[in-house]
């Protein structure tokens, strides 16, 4: 037993990380915000952490929170130029925006490492430190999902109009998406430097961000369990598919495509979905038969 | 309440002279109607008045309140509240969520309690739910609430977005086409929600091509005839008037 969770803890580790990046990309998209910019975010975190916890012996606690910030912050000022953006133009600006921090990060190489990446980052990071961020990062969805911000997100995506109509500032909500976004991609962020003793740029890159998008995708926009199923399958994906190990990237493609076309919402969203209309056609045909009934049609 | 007063109001896309030089008045209690044949810009005037588009010239006044450059969610936090011709509902949420939401403005707990969950923020929740609850119960929609919006139908979602209109408390209420597409029963049976909201003090404004519904419920008319206002007053003198009468049946020029 103990044998089989030392195997599979790396494996475990690696979806904790996962479930608080899926819900970071979450955030924006559940607002109607195509922006895939949490992998700069993420890349801020990462290398805030390692350079002020490695170079400057901060805790490491204090410097993820600061991650956070820095992220928090980072969103916010990504969102002021970008509030007149919608859909696929939002999508190609917050990528130039992951693109300019993979080139600092490459650039810089004094402070970050450049292309070597930085390394001899301490392992700070334990699973149990994971599995508290996650729990939290929930609390804080759930919350979010059953207050007025989540309302408010979720009838932005649906219909800008309206929910500016009904006294929703889009450009507030869109705003805060932003920010809470950056936050968890930050903190995130700054957590997996403290757990895999190196860094480099690219890890923060292109293959990142379609990994968030895929949790989404898998999961659902909509839940606070969605991604975390979308998580959970990219990260057993590769080892239930072991045999398929030389083509994996080929059969992640094709799932993508068989998701999207036959499942637009996500596993469980759109199981949700599905439930909430078959209880709603039950009901409605016991009131039809109550009302036939009582007409004695 | 207040007064909804529109002031020489204009709308000019481009070359395109939209609507132009539009004065009226929407006073409280009472249900003013808006008419004109298709085309006319009587939609233009509702998106005008609810900030979606940018006046050209003109200004728009609730009571003492200059709302004329206001943004959308301020106009509608400022009271006026609408529902739209094509119903938009939001698909994926229930019917009633879809009223909740309507409750926007009227959310007290900070930003800050929501994300922490401080109680206030989780009281005001399920007492929103509730509230949602009691409006179905009014408009006789109860056995919906966990029905997707999307999935009800056509008479049933012109309720449901006419519930989420009147969640905000709103002051002035903006009908746009209301009863397109219904019966006369389902139309009366509206009609007579229209008359009891106008008698609670609200300012309807009933934007409609069906003149007996609109002569049924208005104490006052404004023509609209290609962006220009061509006649007001009562039903009956409106109707008498030889240049709505052209303006709908075509006329000697």
């Amino acid at each position: 037993m103990m044998n089989l969770i030392y195997t599979y803890q790396p494996l475990f580790d690696y979806f904790l990380l996962a479930v608080g990046f899926a819900f970071s990309q979450q955030m924006v998209l559940r607002a109607g915000v195509f922006s895939i910019g949490s992998a700069g975010f993420a890349s801020i975190g990462a290398y805030g952490v390692a350079i002020l916890v490695k170079n400057h012996g901060m805790h490491a606690l204090v410097a993820l929170l600061l991650a956070a910030l820095m992220g928090c912050i980072g969103g916010l000022l990504l969102s002021i130029p970008l509030a007149r953006l919608r859909g696929v133009f939002q999508a190609i600006a917050t990528l130039a925006f992951v693109q300019i921090i993979v080139s600092l990060c490459l650039y810089f190489d004094e402070i970050t490492g450049g292309p070597q990446g930085f390394n001899n980052i301490p392992k700070l990071v334990q699973t149990w430190h994971l599995v508290l961020a996650a729990v939290v990062t929930i609390y804080f969805m759930i919350r979010i999902s059953r207050s007025a911000i989540g309302r408010a997100f979720d009838a932005l995506r649906q219909d800008e109009t309206v929910g500016a109509t009904l006294g929703i500032s889009i450009r507030k909500y869109h705003m805060i998406a932003f920010m809470l976004s950056g936050a968890l991609a930050g903190f995130f962020g700054g957590m997996q430097s403290l757990y895999t003793y190196s860094i480099e740029p690219e890890m923060f890159g292109f293959p990142f961000l379609v990994a968030g998008l895929t949790y989404i995708i898998l999961g659902g926009r909509g839940t606070v369990t969605g991604p975390i199923i979308g998580a959970a399958i990219m990260s057993l994906l590769p080892e239930l598919a072991r045999p398929l190990a030389d083509n994996r990237q080929f059969f992640q493609g094709a799932l993508m495509m068989v998701m999207i076309a036959f499942m637009p919402h996500g596993v469980f969203d759109g199981l949700v979905l599905y439930l909430r209309k078959r209880r709603a056609a039950a009901r409605d045909k016991i009131f039809k038969e109550g009302t036939n009934a009582v007409t004695g049609a | 309440m207040p007064s909804l007063v529109l002031d020489n109001v204009s709308k000019r896309f481009g070359g395109l002279s939209a609507v132009s030089g539009v004065t009226m008045e929407v006073p409280p209690g009472r249900i003013t109607g808006l008419i004109g044949p298709n085309g006319a810009g009587k939609t233009t005037v509702v998106n005008m008045i609810t900030g979606l588009l940018k006046l050209t010239t003109g200004t728009i006044k609730l009571g003492e309140r200059d709302i004329t450059t206001a943004e959308a969610h301020e106009v509608a936090l400022a009271g006026v509240s609408r529902t739209f011709q094509n119903i938009r509902l939001l698909p994926e949420a229930t019917v009633l969520e879809n009223v909740v939401i309507g409750f926007h403005g009227h959310v007290k707990s900070s930003l800050f309690a929501q994300l922490v969950g401080l109680p206030s923020s989780l009281r005001e929740t399920p007492q929103l739910f509730e509230r949602g609850r009691q409006l179905l119960e009014r408009f006789g929609m109860s056995r919906f609430a966990d029905h997707p919006a999307g999935s009800l139908a056509y008479g049933h979602q012109r309720r449901v977005e006419m519930m989420r209109a009147v969640a905000s408390s709103p002051q002035i209420l903006l009908l746009d086409e209301p009863v397109a597409g219904m019966n006369d029963v389902e139309a009366t049976e509206l009609g007579n929600v229209f008359t009891e909201l106008a008698a609670s003090g609200i300012g309807l404004l009933l934007i409609e091509h069906n003149i007996r519904f609109v002569n049924q419920l208005c104490q006052q008319v404004y023509v609209l005839d290609s962006g220009a206002l061509i006649a007001s007053g009562t039903p009956q003198e409106v109707m008498h008037n030889p240049a709505v009468v052209a303006a709908y049946l075509g006329g000697k020029k």
